[in-house]
């Protein structure tokens, strides 16, 4: 190979290599809220296959870069509603009749917020990156919710999406 | 460069940072001859800056995913190539100093004291005359103006700004 080829090859290994600590310095957040979630109670399997691929998503997309990197920390900030609040509707009721009520429907108005919250960013944004972003948000809501049950993880999901895919299909047509 | 190359460096560079590695190609090739012309102007030994030039270019793929897209290319560029030169004959030069002679090494030292002098009395020309004045009188007791020693220290230190930005601008950070 030309010495110039050699240097063509080494530059480029450079550069995917600091794409991939660029990766690590963009999603973090994924790792930290991952491995909160691995220390709740509930169904470790099911929290870890859902850490595992929050974090396999995020890294990757940030590694990925362009729109789809561009929506790893928005996502992971809409996801924080419906990861945040159900956990702690669940301490406050824990023990009482309405305690799993009352988690349902947080993880229903959490994730509901959360996918308003998502619509509302997506008109400014490509359709890669309101996947994405849509995707990361989804992940991490289920992982707020998942130790509370599939149920309430999947109620989480769909209500993010419910409240996210009308609105972001009005604007598109628009 | 040519003010059409540089933003075209700039725009490849931000593409690169943003993970389009689409631009990685017709970036090297325009940033290849660039550094390698530069190492050749700072430092005397060809070798030497074949070498720098490219440490410069692997670092600059490095780090891109860090560059600022605000920011033009070319100056971050340079400041790379200028800190991988300096890191380069500071290495030369010590490995020179334990291999010669002390009074050797004292002859080169002050040789390189008076070439820093020549750069920077060449700087000075460049100063305005109320600048160059202050300097004079701050460091050679040379016609102090008749102005309280709170402003006569505070257009000091501006004039020696000035000369610290005219010398990053010609001759890198040191």
């Amino acid at each position: 190979m030309e010495p110039r080829e050699e240097l063509r090859l080494a530059a480029r290994h450079a550069y995917e290599r600091g794409r991939w600590r660029h990766a690590l310095a963009v999603a973090w957040p994924a790792l930290f809220l991952a491995g909160l979630s691995l220390r709740s109670a509930g169904d470790l399997v099911l929290q870890a296959a859902l850490a595992v691929t929050l974090l396999a998503v995020a890294v990757g997309f940030a590694w990925r870069g362009g729109p789809v990197g561009r929506a790893v920390r928005p996502g992971l900030a809409v996801g924080l509603i419906p990861y945040l609040l159900p956990p702690l509707v669940f301490r406050a009721t824990c023990g009482t009749e309405s305690c799993d009520e009352s988690c349902l429907v947080a993880c229903a108005v959490a994730g509901g917020a959360a996918g308003l919250w998502l619509a509302w960013r997506a008109h400014r944004s490509e359709a890669p990156a309101v996947l994405a972003a849509g995707l990361i948000a989804s992940l991490t809501a289920s992982l707020g919710c998942a130790p509370l049950g599939l149920g309430p993880g999947l109620v989480a999901v769909g209500s993010l999406l419910a409240a996210a895919l009308p609105v972001v299909a009005r604007w598109r047509r628009a | 460069m040519d003010a059409r190359t540089r933003r075209a460096v700039s725009q490849w560079t931000a593409r690169l940072a943003d993970g389009d590695r689409a631009a990685f190609d017709p970036l090297f090739d325009a940033l290849w001859p660039f550094v390698r012309a530069l190492a050749r102007r700072w430092l005397s030994d060809d070798a030497d800056a074949d070498d720098a030039a490219q440490q410069t270019l692997l670092r600059v793929f490095a780090r891109v995913s860090e560059y600022d897209p605000a920011r033009d290319a070319v100056p971050w560029i340079v400041a790379i190539a200028a800190n991988e030169c300096r890191t380069l004959r500071n290495r030369r030069l010590r490995r020179r100093e334990d291999a010669l002679p002390d009074d050797l090494v004292r002859a080169e030292a002050s040789f390189e004291e008076h070439q820093l002098e020549v750069l920077a009395t060449e700087l000075l020309t460049e100063l305005s005359p109320d600048d160059r004045a202050a300097l004079r009188a701050a460091w050679f007791g040379d016609g102090r103006p008749d102005v309280a020693p709170a402003t006569f220290r505070k257009r000091v230190q501006r004039a020696a700004e000035r000369l610290r930005a005219l010398w990053r601008a010609r001759h890198g950070t040191p």
